[in-house]
């Protein structure tokens, strides 16, 4: 069965997400994964009134653990610690979409890409998912072309 | 060189309208091109090349900062070209269209310069919201500006310019006729791409029958296109009405906040009207890819903050507080924000208005930029440019005049509204309500649409067959034309076929719009100039 796409992306549920994102995948479930997030009721309530209609459940890592995830369900998670926990705990993702990664006041960061921020940990975390056989890239809009992450972080000297 | 001037000012006017006020959504092409077509003293042809740019660019909205073709730029430069062609009105369209689109396309790889810088500068405002600098924080909110308004000004002064030469006119002097036709029938297929890249951004699975609603209405009753638009808001409230009775979404009562509030309001109307009116006017004209609205959204928490917080310490902790990332769509959704982190920041939970802003901001922009940009501006636009197609002012006055008020008075209302509710503000947007007007508005959207394409994609073929029958014992061999043929069929069906064909090439093909717009002008040349399709048959004896 083919794995669930994963998309990374602090803002969750929004315009490009809901606009051009699932309609290109065929996306039929959206699982929004970040423990605060689903801790947080106000934001459990509203992300799925975001979804326009998809359905949406806001879970924990753990949860989405044990939610079904194949090719019809995007996965978006808050940041790339959720993404890396997701692949420790046994999820094999299809495809990794890097989106929006603003950067995290108090962090050492580098601008990999204009919307993405990656610090030494996280661009550790991304290469080994890529040398475990996960194509990670980052795509801002369905009709841009995919550019491989890995070498982007190469780029960086990340 | 004095209308060139002119352009320029113009220019900057539409690129600061959709940055900041949203007065009457210049940036988009029916309005930059008509006003490009006054200054130049051909109001018709920024009409025609305006509306025409306009039904292409339908669909075509910024998402997150995404970058897509300057079509304002190519509005008023198109419009100031064709006003220096030589010919008659169709020839100058035509060279109209012939330089817009192309500038719009090309131009777009200027504008994420412009974002570049302002990510720069965005630095600077940082430090000085660690010093408190609120003057400092203006000073670089409003200078971002510059960049932004530059990668458009410039090229369109530049473009004007050589327009207002004798050159363009001598270019233009040989233009063949076939060319005219072929770009006229361009033209008139380019809303078919407008249309279809809207329909691939909503649920068409879920509602394409909405459509038929609106293409019988004008197809087979003749409907105009606001008796279309009608019955699609008596759907649209039907829609909404049956969705009440099911059982809502249980609203879970609002927890108390760990933080203590302080009750007494602090604020004053005017330090209320202060922020509001910053946010109207600038909310995002310094706008950048790092933090996106950021420092919009600082500069107009700055009077709030100034009131409440007499310790400097504090007022520096306030704009680095609202100096985070933030994004949302600033004509529904922002307000609402704004309007509940002054009452969060007024009650003493400066961590609560922080917190809601960053769980409120992702979910406002799915809703925000769906009622504003694939509904309500997709209609109104719509409708405006297809009276404008028309040579009729009245066109761009609608659409200027249903962006000035309702926005303004949306936004105004949303910021009072979440400023009185406060805390409880939560619970009312998850009671479902955003929800259902997405919907309703989106049941609108499809019975519109259906009644739009048969109305606006216009093309017919003008090809013929010969028939041989017998009269009185005779064979007689007589030209069918083709059209008559397909009509009896169904009326309206190489619009409706188009369309299809265009949605199917960007939702199933995937292929970028700007290939698409690329197909679409060449077929439409090549075939108008064959003369085998025209947007008109000829007038029937």
């Amino acid at each position: 069965m083919a794995g669930a796409h994963v998309r990374i992306d602090n803002r969750l549920v929004h315009g490009q997400v809901t606009v051009a994102w699932t309609r290109r995948l065929g996306v039929r479930r959206l699982l929004v994964c970040n423990d605060e997030v689903a801790a947080d009721d106000l934001q459990r309530m509203l992300l799925p009134q975001a979804a326009r209609g998809l359905p949406t459940d806001v879970l924990s890592v753990a949860d989405t653990l044990l939610t079904p995830a194949g090719a019809d369900v995007m996965i978006i998670t808050k940041h790339p610690e959720d993404l890396f926990r997701l692949v420790e705990g046994g999820l094999r993702p299809e495809v990794v979409n890097v989106g929006n990664a603003a950067p995290r006041p108090g962090s050492d960061y580098t601008m990999v890409t204009r919307s993405i921020a990656v610090t030494a940990d996280e661009a550790a975390g991304y290469r080994k998912l890529a040398a475990a056989g996960v194509p990670v890239v980052t795509q801002l809009m369905p009709q841009d072309k995919p550019a491989d992450f890995v070498a982007l972080l190469d780029r960086k000297g990340l | 060189m004095l209308v060139a001037l002119a352009l320029t000012v113009w220019a900057v006017y539409c690129t600061y309208d959709g940055l900041g006020p949203f007065l009457i959504y210049a940036q988009r092409p029916l309005i930059a091109g008509s006003v490009a077509g006054l200054i130049t003293g051909n109001p018709l042809l920024g009409l025609l090349i305006g509306a025409t740019l306009e039904l292409a660019a339908l669909g075509v909205y910024t998402y997150g900062g995404a970058t897509i073709p300057d079509y304002q730029t190519g509005a008023i430069v198109g419009t100031a070209l064709a006003a220096g062609a030589a010919g008659g009105t169709s020839a100058q369209v035509a060279v109209g269209l012939g330089v817009g689109l192309p500038a719009a396309v090309l131009l777009s790889a200027l504008d994420p310069v412009g974002k570049m810088v302002t990510t720069g500068l965005v630095h600077r405002a940082d430090s000085y919201a660690a010093d408190g600098n609120a003057r400092g924080l203006a000073m670089i909110h409003w200078v971002s500006l510059i960049p932004w308004v530059a990668v458009r000004a410039i090229p369109t002064f530049l473009a004007a310019l050589a327009a207002s030469g004798g050159l363009v006119k001598d270019i233009t002097a040989n233009i063949p006729n076939g060319f005219v036709d072929g770009m006229t029938l361009a033209g008139s297929l380019l809303p078919a791409v407008g249309f279809a890249l809207l329909l691939g951004m909503m649920e068409l699975s879920r509602y394409w029958y909405l459509l038929l609603i609106g293409f019988v209405g004008f197809a087979y009753l003749h409907l105009p296109v606001l008796g279309v638009a009608l019955i699609g808001v008596a759907v649209a409230m039907l829609f909404v009405t049956l969705k009440r009775d099911e059982p809502a979404v249980a609203v879970p009562a609002a927890e108390e906040s760990p933080e203590e509030s302080t009750a007494d309001p602090r604020l004053t109307k005017q330090d209320l009207r202060r922020t509001f009116r910053r946010y109207f006017w600038a909310s995002q004209i310094s706008w950048n890819y790092e933090r996106m609205q950021a420092l919009g959204f600082a500069y107009s928490m700055e009077p709030v903050l100034r009131r409440l917080y007499p310790e400097k310490a504090d007022y520096a902790a306030g704009l680095q507080r609202h100096m985070q990332f933030f994004n949302t769509s600033v004509l529904v959704g922002g307000p609402l924000i704004l309007g509940s982190a002054v009452a969060l920041e007024e009650a003493g939970t400066p961590t609560s208005a922080a917190s809601t802003k960053v769980a409120l901001m992702g979910p406002l922009a799915g809703i925000g930029d769906t009622l504003v940009f694939a509904l309500y501006n997709s209609i109104i636009f719509t409708m405006g440019a297809s009276w404008a197609l028309q040579g009729n002012w009245l066109g761009p006055a609608f659409a200027a005049v249903m962006v000035l008020v309702p926005y303004a008075l949306i936004r105004r209302w949303q910021f009072g509204f979440a400023y009185r509710e406060g805390k409880r503000l939560a619970g009312h947007l998850a009671a479902g309500a955003l929800a259902r007007v997405a919907q309703g508005a989106t049941v609108l959207g499809f019975v519109v649409l259906g009644g739009f394409i048969p109305s606006i994609v216009k093309v017919v073929t003008t090809l013929t067959y010969r028939q041989s029958t017998t009269v009185q014992g005779q064979p007689v061999t007589q030209a069918v034309a083709i059209q008559d043929r397909l009509d009896e069929l169904v009326p309206f069906l190489l619009p409706v076929l188009v369309t299809a064909g265009v949605y199917l090439l960007a939702a199933k093909a995937r292929m970028r719009p700007i290939w698409i717009i690329a197909i679409v002008m060449v077929a439409g040349v090549a075939l108008g100039w064959l003369g085998w399709f025209a947007p008109a048959g000829p007038a029937k004896s």
